[in-house]
């Protein structure tokens, strides 16, 4: 009993490995590829490949990311799994892949589980030292740990200038993923601070732009618009449509109609009127109140962007009813797109009559 | 009794022997060289810049003299009746380019190397070994002034070269065209429609043929024969003709039939 004990405490102790930095433990192999695997943040799964889901943020690394649906069939909650390349002992790649397991077989150094805030902190720093695509790797692979909270590091680097533009808005992408106040007030500083460029004011105004964009964010967003640029409203719009509050719907549709607003902005509140989470019912309703017909040609192909029946039966409403011809023409052309079989009888009863 | 036999031989030789000296003739020298022959009544155009097919409406054929685009309009120049004449590029022993003009020959017009007049069986036959035998773009050019040379319907060289599937899609696609169009022309229809609601149709024929090819094309061949709008039915057969499908090219070679 005595000596299981005692054994016990030898277990929490840290051992000479794990006292020895992880850093000095990847940089003894100069040759070859080193492993480790630590804890996932909750809520991140993985196919065990280069896809990463976290809530409704997804990245197909190294190029890819953003919100919206996957057509993931498998997601495996699972620990992070980073395999360091290294010649001439500098490293030269980073991979990432969260679930499955490594392959046997190989001759790969694998430290085993590590510590998730001290791989974290390790990759981070790497991120930031790293080029090209293996700084997006590294960080991703920090973002993903579990136990530590990384978002002022990713303030941090996103607002600095020295490093590449893509690491920097990657970085407000992760701060995003972050489900707390810390982060929403960052990306709320983030957006807010016009000594930074639109590259990344505009990344920030996205990551407010979830799924889950609470109504205090809409309304925030709203109280930004008139101090931004065109191209940050353009952010704006997007990242408001993704709300499904009658609100944002609501604001969305008077920007469409405020003729004090310029034609570029009618247009991009629209479009993402018609991408975002608004009922059609609203985009129909939006129609009578469209006097230009710049508005009303754009209006049928943010109908024709719907594919719902309400929406199918305004296109044919308008090929048939609008006054304009070009507007007319357009929703045909349109309709001409549309795979219901209701789009091609209109159209075949137009020709025929 | 000798001597007029010998004339007869002489005149079977006669085609052949000169269609062969007239591409020998095209081909003796690099540089531009035109020849001229007789175009089908109808044809027109100002001699240098656009032609008219003569299959009836408004459309005229221009592109700097290329004649790859096709515009509709108003506001040309008059458009006179005159002959066809080609001018070939010729470089090192090929036929890169041919341009085609109609309309009157104006003073300075051309280049030195003329060909003078040519008997139009003589230019079908070397505009058709040059589509079947040239090279990337002169083939292209060869469609045109087949189709407006006198006394000589191109339609069944057209349909064996649509269904020819050896040949390149772009020529194959030029020739649908043509084949269409003459389709609609045998038809006696035009795709310039007299009313406003003809434009809101035509832009209901387009939306047909955007529809997916198995839906597209039984739909615009219903449209073709039956639809009460002559302006919709040629537009029918021009997308049909766009969609180089070979139900099409059948629709093509019905109408193009009939006597």
């Amino acid at each position: 009993m005595r000596l299981r004990g005692i054994l016990g405490l030898l277990a929490l102790a840290p051992s000479p490995l794990v006292a020895q930095s992880l850093g000095r433990q990847i940089d003894r192999v100069r040759e070859g590829t080193v492993r480790l695997t630590f804890a996932s943040r909750p809520g991140l799964c993985g196919d065990g490949r280069e896809t990463i889901r976290t809530g409704s943020s997804f990245t197909v690394l190294p190029n890819m990311y953003g919100r919206g649906t996957s057509d993931m069939n498998v997601c495996f909650a699972g620990p992070v799994r980073v395999a360091i390349g290294r010649a001439n002992g500098e490293t030269v790649s980073y991979r990432v892949h969260v679930g499955g397991r490594w392959s046997p077989g190989d001759d790969a150094t694998d430290l085993g589980v590590v510590s998730a805030p001290d791989a974290a902190r390790y990759l981070l720093d790497a991120a930031t030292s790293a080029n090209g695509r293996n700084s997006v790797y590294a960080l991703a692979a920090a973002v993903f740990a579990d136990s530590i909270d990384l978002v002022p590091d990713l303030a941090r680097i996103a607002r600095d200038e020295r490093l590449r533009q893509e690491l920097r808005q990657r970085a407000v992408f992760w701060i995003g993923t972050y489900d707390d106040q810390t982060a929403t007030r960052t990306l709320h500083e983030l957006a807010s601070d016009d000594r930074l460029d639109d590259d990344i004011r505009g990344s920030a105004i996205i990551a407010l732009g979830g799924d889950d964009i609470s109504d205090e964010d809409v309304a925030w967003l709203q109280s930004l618009y008139p101090r931004v640029s065109e191209k940050l409203r353009d952010n704006i719009f997007l990242a408001v449509s993704r709300s499904d509050s009658p609100r944002a719907s609501r604001w969305l549709a008077s920007v469409v109609t405020d003729d004090r607003e310029t034609e570029h902005a009618r247009n991009q509140a629209m479009f993402w009127l018609g991408q975002g989470r608004a009922p059609t019912e609203d985009l129909v309703r939006l129609y009578d109140r469209l006097a230009s017909v710049s508005l009303r040609k754009q209006y049928t192909f943010v109908l024709s962007q719907r594919r719902d029946r309400a929406a199918l039966d305004k296109l044919i409403d308008v090929a048939e009813h609008d006054p304009d011809r070009e507007v007319k023409h357009q929703a045909l052309f349109w309709l001409g797109q549309s795979k219901d079989p209701r789009a091609l009888a209109y159209i075949r009863d137009l020709v025929t009559r | 009794m000798n001597r007029l036999s010998c004339l007869c031989a002489l005149v079977v030789a006669w085609a052949p022997v000169n269609a062969q000296s007239l591409t020998r003739r095209v081909l003796a020298a690099d540089g531009p060289v035109q020849f001229v022959f007789a175009s089908r009544p109808g044809v027109c155009g100002d001699g240098a810049t656009f032609v008219s097919d003569g299959f009836g409406g408004n459309n005229r054929i221009s592109d700097n003299g290329n004649f790859s685009g096709r515009s509709r309009g108003d506001d040309w120049p008059p458009c006179d009746p005159g002959p066809v004449r080609v001018v070939a590029s010729v470089s090192g022993g090929e036929i890169l380019r041919l341009h085609t003009y109609a309309g009157p020959r104006r003073a300075g017009d051309g280049p030195p190397r003329d060909l003078g007049i040519v008997p139009v069986s003589e230019a079908v036959d070397f505009l058709t070994r040059t589509i079947e035998q040239a090279h990337g773009r002169a083939a292209n050019d060869a469609v045109l002034p087949l189709v407006l040379a006198d006394s000589t319907a191109p339609w069944p060289t057209f349909l064996r070269l649509a269904r020819d599937q050896q040949l390149p899609r772009g020529l194959r696609s030029n020739v649908a065209f043509w084949l269409a169009r003459g389709a609609a022309a045998k038809l006696g229809l035009t795709d310039r429609g007299e009313d406003a609601d003809d434009e809101v149709r035509a832009s209901a024929v387009f939306a047909l043929s955007q529809q997916p090819k198995g839906t597209a094309i039984p739909e615009l061949i219903e449209v073709a024969r039956h639809a009460p709008h002559p302006a919709s039915r040629a537009q029918a057969l021009f997308w049909l003709g766009q969609s180089g499908d070979p139900r099409a090219i059948d629709l093509f070679d019905e109408i193009l039939s009939r006597r």
